[in-house]
């Protein structure tokens, strides 16, 4: 995937809080007049981290300390996982950083669906659709029929530095998570434009 | 038919005619035994011109070959070019003319068209070769010749040379073999009431090697070359008719069908095409046929931007192409099959015609380009300031519309790009230079280079989807996960320069910019009735500068190692619906900033692997309760790496939203206050990201890395799937802030966050995608 579209990825991924909308059960009805048109059902699994990579490795002992590819087995006392961090204040009072931390483990899913879809009068989410207009085109996100966790984890926590091998590093874990077992979805998550552009 | 082997032919009919020279005594030993007249030819040959003209008064011009002379590649013009020839009458098999040539070089000056004549030309050309070949005429039942010819070339150079500077095609081999050829002249072939001369070809088999390509006058050296070709084909019951009269008045008609023969596919590489740098690219056993229709050959006068030219055009060609194997470094990819019909339509009430324009010199030298981007505009001036209204080279116009299918089949499962439809027009300029010239100053001023000038090519395609499976399989998309755009309109400006040599050894090398404007992508869309719907990126101009890219084959596979990239992509509105009218999310900036990263491509798709168990191979696995995913040998692999920059000036990597643009000046057709007016927006930004290696804010060799497999296999639902395997690792990916920015205080944004750092992500996806059920 090229650089343009992995950042096109990224910004559809943060502005779809602000437009996601309606909840839409699926009828049998619709199930038939979808068939055979384009778009896209998917299914797979996504796995973080599988295979680790520990952050903070001394190769030789005498420091500093580097970031080094490789399985968590072979740095057992390092923390291990994707790391994400932002900071929210600078100049001015808390400069420390929001960490979600060792986040690990796999998510599979199947029936997850994408298409884009013409919204009409016929179309009923229970009122909604007077929301979105009759002719209205939206990006449409058919749930997931489940949703299985294996072992997906991560620790909420503060931090002086960004990074764990920086100088001055103390971190505050306030809690971790750890998600196993299944979730059935159903319904629609309809994406589309409001405002002005 | 084979250039080639028209050429070998006209050496035969013309110079044997031309040069008939006495027979001494050690020539009539040569013959000794043999029946037959024995013909031995010294020659140094010089002509001023030979002009062929169409001119009818009303229409048509002149085509002129100048300063001709044949003789020893030696001294062209002063040492004679020796060729032997025995020639022979059997009553029964016909006429035999058995030649030697020796040694010999056929230099044109200059080949010039109409007005241009006198003034530019396409350049100058040399043609080196020795060999030997055997030609037979007999009579054809019921009537017309037969013709059988075996010609086999060695020591072939071909030298194109504009301004000083060469690009040359080294150390060819050539072999052909004509069997059974019927020359006859029938009627109403081509048009009512006319004759044609018709040529029925029962079999043709043809094999070419070349040694090196290069920049250069002298024999290729070794990392100064692209690699070396090399290419049997094999051809069976295929016609070409052809007679007098072109698409205008006077010029040349013709007909052909060409047909592979399939049977040599059986055994070896069959029909193939193979190119080989440190390791090779092989086509293997093409087979497929094409029909042209209404092909015509004539000199046209006054198109508006490059004048007096040679018009080639047809009517339609329709066909299909395969690829038995696609094969890198030794793995298949799989098959490849091209269904197409290049017929002329109308779209938009322009009506496109497949039509190829070419005139000698650069039609733009000189100029100073106004594409509306002024940024880009100095690229394309400075590339184009370079010649002058003299310099030779090529001049094309291309126009084109074409409807086609395609088919990937990997392992046996086949995935197919359904009703690919292009269109569009453009300019293109041709010739070699000398390395000062280059526009990137840090290249070698002795290494000369093609330079390839793209002016308004507008360019439109779209596809109505995927297929996995037959054609009476149900459409999907798909092609989201590849950044593909399954629609896409756009016009292109760009300067490349193109270099022999890669990062190691052979291989090519690419400098340039390149702007595509006035464009339209489809991001995802679905078809609805009479019309698609979907989200698709308008107002869009991507501006594209690419520095030292290299591509090389080695045993990885074809590898790109890209140099020094930025970019620049601008979205004045992301639509959802109509591609020009569906309601707006606002706009978009991405840009982009790369120095180091490649993309390499290889054959073998995904591993094979264990799915939701645990085991290393099929039987382990579903006794673990997993689902074994079987990829197969064959399917195609990508892996990236992205070295993002930090900003360096105006070249950064960002990602912007924009809502609440101005987009009318008021001014119908003037852009200058529309979207790229930016600083009308409200701006949500995410400023300078840039990638590191985890442990300090400087080192960065590490960037983003992705690996992605595509294949067609199985799913655990036991439906054939677009199997698409990714892995990306990141070990650090840093962006300085996310800024919102109001139009009014555009200095002072307001930081939403003061920094943002990822670290070691390692991603693995493995998705099946199928139709909607």
């Amino acid at each position: 995937m090229t650089f343009k579209y992995w950042l096109l990825m990224v910004l559809l991924a943060v502005v779809t809080p602000l437009h996601l909308h309606a909840l839409e059960l699926i009828t049998d009805d619709e199930l038939e007049r979808v068939t055979g048109q384009n778009g896209v059902s998917l299914s797979g699994e996504l796995s973080f981290n599988e295979e680790g990579g520990p952050l903070n490795v001394d190769p030789d002992g005498g420091g500093p300390m580097t970031s080094t590819w490789g399985s968590c087995t072979d740095a057992p006392d390092s923390r291990c996982g994707m790391r994400l961090a932002v900071q929210l204040n600078k100049d001015t009072g808390s400069q420390g950083w929001y960490v979600l931390d060792e986040m690990r483990g796999k998510i599979s899913f199947e029936g997850l669906t994408m298409r884009s879809r013409e919204i009409t009068n016929a179309d009923s989410f229970g009122g909604d659709e007077n929301d979105i207009g009759d002719g209205i085109t939206v990006l449409e996100f058919g749930l997931p029929d489940k949703l299985k966790f294996e072992d997906f984890s991560f620790n909420v926590a503060t931090s002086s530095t960004a990074r764990p091998t920086d100088a001055g590093f103390i971190q505050q874990v306030h809690f971790g998570i750890d998600f196993n077992g299944s979730v059935n979805m159903q319904g629609n998550l309809l994406i589309f434009p409001t405002g002005n552009p | 038919m084979n250039k080639s082997y028209v050429f070998s032919a006209l050496l035969l009919t013309g110079l044997a005619q031309a040069e008939l020279v006495g027979l001494d005594e050690a020539s009539l030993e040569q013959v000794n035994g043999q029946t037959g007249i024995g013909i031995n030819m010294d020659k140094i040959i010089s002509v001023g011109s030979i002009t062929y003209s169409d001119d009818d008064g009303a229409s048509g011009g002149d085509l002129q070959f100048q300063n001709i002379n044949i003789g020893n590649p030696a001294n062209v013009t002063g040492s004679t070019a020796h060729s032997q020839h025995l020639i022979d009458v059997d009553g029964t098999d016909g006429l035999f003319i058995d030649s030697l040539f020796e040694a010999t070089r056929i230099q044109v000056g200059g080949i010039s068209v109409g007005s241009h004549i006198g003034s530019r030309s396409f350049g100058q050309f040399v043609y080196d070769f020795e060999g030997t070949n055997l030609l037979q005429i007999g009579g054809a039942t019921p009537s017309g010749f037969l013709i059988n010819s075996t010609t086999s070339l060695k020591n072939v150079d071909f030298v194109w040379t504009t301004n000083g500077a060469s690009f040359h095609l080294d150390n060819l081999t050539i072999d052909r073999n004509l069997t059974n050829a019927v020359f006859e002249e029938k009627e109403t072939y081509i048009g009512s009431g006319q004759t044609a001369l018709v040529i029925d070809i029962a079999n043709y088999s043809s094999a070419t090697t070349i040694g090196g390509i290069c920049f250069s006058a002298a024999d290729c050296a070794v990392g100064e070359s692209f690699g070396s070709f090399s290419r049997e084909i094999n051809l069976i019951n295929s016609q070409v008719q052809m007679h007098g009269g072109g698409r205008e008045g006077e010029g040349i008609t013709m007909n052909m069908y060409f047909e592979f023969d399939e049977s040599v596919n059986d055994t070896g590489d069959g029909n193939f095409t193979s190119y080989t740098d440190d390791a090779t690219i092989k086509l293997a056993k093409q087979s497929g046929n094409v029909t042209v229709s209404g092909f015509t050959f004539d000199i046209g006068r006054s198109e508006a931007l490059i004048g007096d030219h040679v018009a080639l055009q047809f009517d339609q060609v329709i066909g299909s192409y395969k690829i038995g194997s696609l094969e890198v470094a030794g793995a298949s990819m799989g098959e490849f099959e091209m269904i197409f019909d290049f017929s002329d339509a109308t779209h938009d009430t322009v009506l496109y015609q497949n039509k190829l324009l070419l005139a000698p010199g650069i039609a733009f030298a000189g100029e100073a380009f106004n594409t509306g981007n002024t940024n880009f505009d100095a690229f394309m001036t400075n590339f184009y300031s370079k010649v002058t209204n003299t310099s030779d080279g090529i001049s094309l116009f291309n126009e084109w519309n074409m409807t086609a299918d395609f088919i990937y089949t990997d392992d046996g499962s086949n995935l197919r790009v359904e009703n690919y439809l292009t269109y569009g027009n453009g300019y293109t300029t041709l010739d070699v230079r000398s390395g000062d010239l280059s526009i990137d100053d840090s290249n070698e001023d002795s290494r000369s280079f093609l330079a390839v000038g793209v002016r308004d090519y507008k360019v439109n395609y779209k596809i109505d989807g995927l297929k996995v499976g037959s054609e009476s399989s149900e459409l999907q998309n798909g092609y989201e996960f590849f950044g593909f755009n399954p629609e896409a309109n756009f016009t292109l400006n760009a300067a490349i320069e193109i270099r022999a040599g890669g990062s190691e050894g052979n291989g090519i090398t690419f400098d340039g910019d390149a702007l595509l404007s006035d464009a339209n992508f489809a991001v995802t869309k679905t078809n609805v009735g009479t019309k698609d719907v979907g989200v698709y990126l308008d107002d869009a101009e991507y501006e594209f500068h690419f520095r030292d890219v290299t591509l090389d084959v080695d045993n990885q596979g074809i590898k790109l190692v890209l140099g020094e990239l930025w970019s620049e992509f601008r979205v004045g509105n992301v639509r959802f619906g109509d591609k020009t009218s569906g309601a707006s999310m606002g706009g978009q900036i991405v840009k982009s900033y790369q120095a180091g990263s490649e993309l390499i491509v290889s054959a073998g798709g995904a591993s094979s692997k264990c799915m939701g168990g645990i085991g290393g191979e099929a039987s382990v696995c579903t006794t673990n309760g997993g689902y074994w995913l079987d990829t197969g040998a064959e399917g195609i692999t990508l892996a990236s790496k992205q070295i993002l920059l930090k900003r360096n000036g105006a070249k950064e990597n960002s990602a912007t939203w924009l809502t609440g643009t101005v987009n009318d000046n008021g001014t119908t057709g003037d852009k200058s206050d529309d979207f790229y007016e930016e600083n009308t927006a409200q701006q949500l930004k995410i400023d300078n990201i840039y990638t590191t290696d985890g442990f300090d804010d400087d080192t960065n060799t590490y960037g983003i890395q992705a690996t992605s497999s595509l294949d067609v296999a199985t799913s655990p639902l036991a439906v054939t799937s677009l199997v698409v395997s990714t892995v990306t690792k990141i070990k650090e990916l840093n962006a300085e802030s996310i800024q919102l920015i109001h139009p009014n205080a555009l200095a002072a944004p307001a930081t939403l966050i003061h920094g943002f750092k990822m670290q070691n992500m390692n991603l693995s996806a493995t998705l099946f995608v199928t139709p909607i059920p």
